[in-house]
């Protein structure tokens, strides 16, 4: 019987025995080296879908409730074996004991930031290159045109996430110990920006995202969380 | 795996973009305990298996 792992949590920690993962299985807390792997056996990998990732990050939440901090394990983490299991959480143990000690007393929130005004111009396509030397200065023009305006957008986009970002930083200031930034491309928002938050300063960020939403009627603010620290995880 | 450029819809919901930071935190964050046992979901183009399951969740809205 194979395991699908969800976490690396502190030694100590146990689910609570209601708990289900995927399949309806029991949870675990299998002790490797110094650290807990909450894992539930699988005779097979699962499919990653929207069901089994909610139950994936569902059980990571939970787990997150009952200790300082977790780490939570990427999906697709299934091992045939718990001795497959073990030799791959034990050569990065002590790494892992740093990283929970790092993350402990803090939550990850998202804040994704849509452009309504974008019309994805910046991923136009540009029509295909004409042959030289056929004749005709119309197609010819049409690229070089297409071309021009997809830099021109890009260029915009990228300005503008910029300066969403430094005005978002400025909102947050004091509120975020860590952040990471992702710039997606142009049909998944302007940018995202993943905090790391103490648990004490939840209350006052939202308060500054939600402030930074309203003084920038000109996007679309999304906060999302609290998540476990997944952007924050080795 | 259909290679899919759509991302989120014209006007998503809250309820898509959580969806896509679920996907993307479930997926492409977090430890990586993969093994050669599960390539196949470590080997996937990641970018547009997010999108696929975007995609799905919303269709079947």
């Amino acid at each position: 019987m194979g395991f699908h792992p969800y976490c690396v949590a502190p030694s100590g920690s146990a689910p609570p025995p209601s708990l289900r993962g995927l399949e309806e299985r029991p949870v675990r807390s299998l002790p490797v080296a110094g650290v807990r792997v909450w894992a539930s056996e699988l005779g097979t990998a699962p499919e990653p879908d929207a069901d089994t990732l909610r139950i994936h990050d569902r059980v990571i939440r939970s787990a997150t409730e009952g200790a300082d901090s977790v780490l939570p394990i990427r999906f697709g983490g299934w091992a045939p074996s718990r001795e497959a299991l073990d030799d791959r959480v034990r050569p990065r143990e002590e790494e892992y004991r740093a990283a929970l000690r790092r993350l402990a007393g803090s939550r990850e929130f998202g804040v994704r930031i849509l452009d309504p005004a974008e019309g994805g111009s910046s991923d136009e396509p540009v029509p295909e290159r004409p042959p030289s030397g056929n004749g005709s200065a119309g197609p010819g023009r049409a690229y070089l045109e297409a071309v021009a305006r997809r830099r021109a957008a890009r260029r915009r986009r990228s300005g503008r996430a910029d300066e969403a970002l430094e005005a978002l930083r400025e909102a947050v200031e004091g509120r975020a110990r860590d952040e990471r930034v992702e710039r997606p491309p142009a049909d998944r928002g302007l940018v995202a920006v993943a905090h790391l938050v103490d648990e004490a300063e939840m209350g006052r960020y939202r308060r500054a995202v939600e402030g930074f939403g309203r003084s920038r009627p000109d996007l679309r603010t999304v906060l999302t969380g609290p998540w476990a620290p997944y952007s924050f995880a080795p | 795996m259909r290679p899919d450029r759509r991302g989120l819809p014209a006007d998503p919901t809250e309820e898509d973009v959580t969806l896509l930071e679920l996907v993307n935190r479930t997926i492409d964050r977090g430890v990586v305990l993969h093994g050669d046992a599960v390539i196949r979901v470590a080997d996937v183009d990641l970018v547009s298996l997010s999108l696929e399951l975007v995609l799905k969740a919303v269709e079947g809205d």
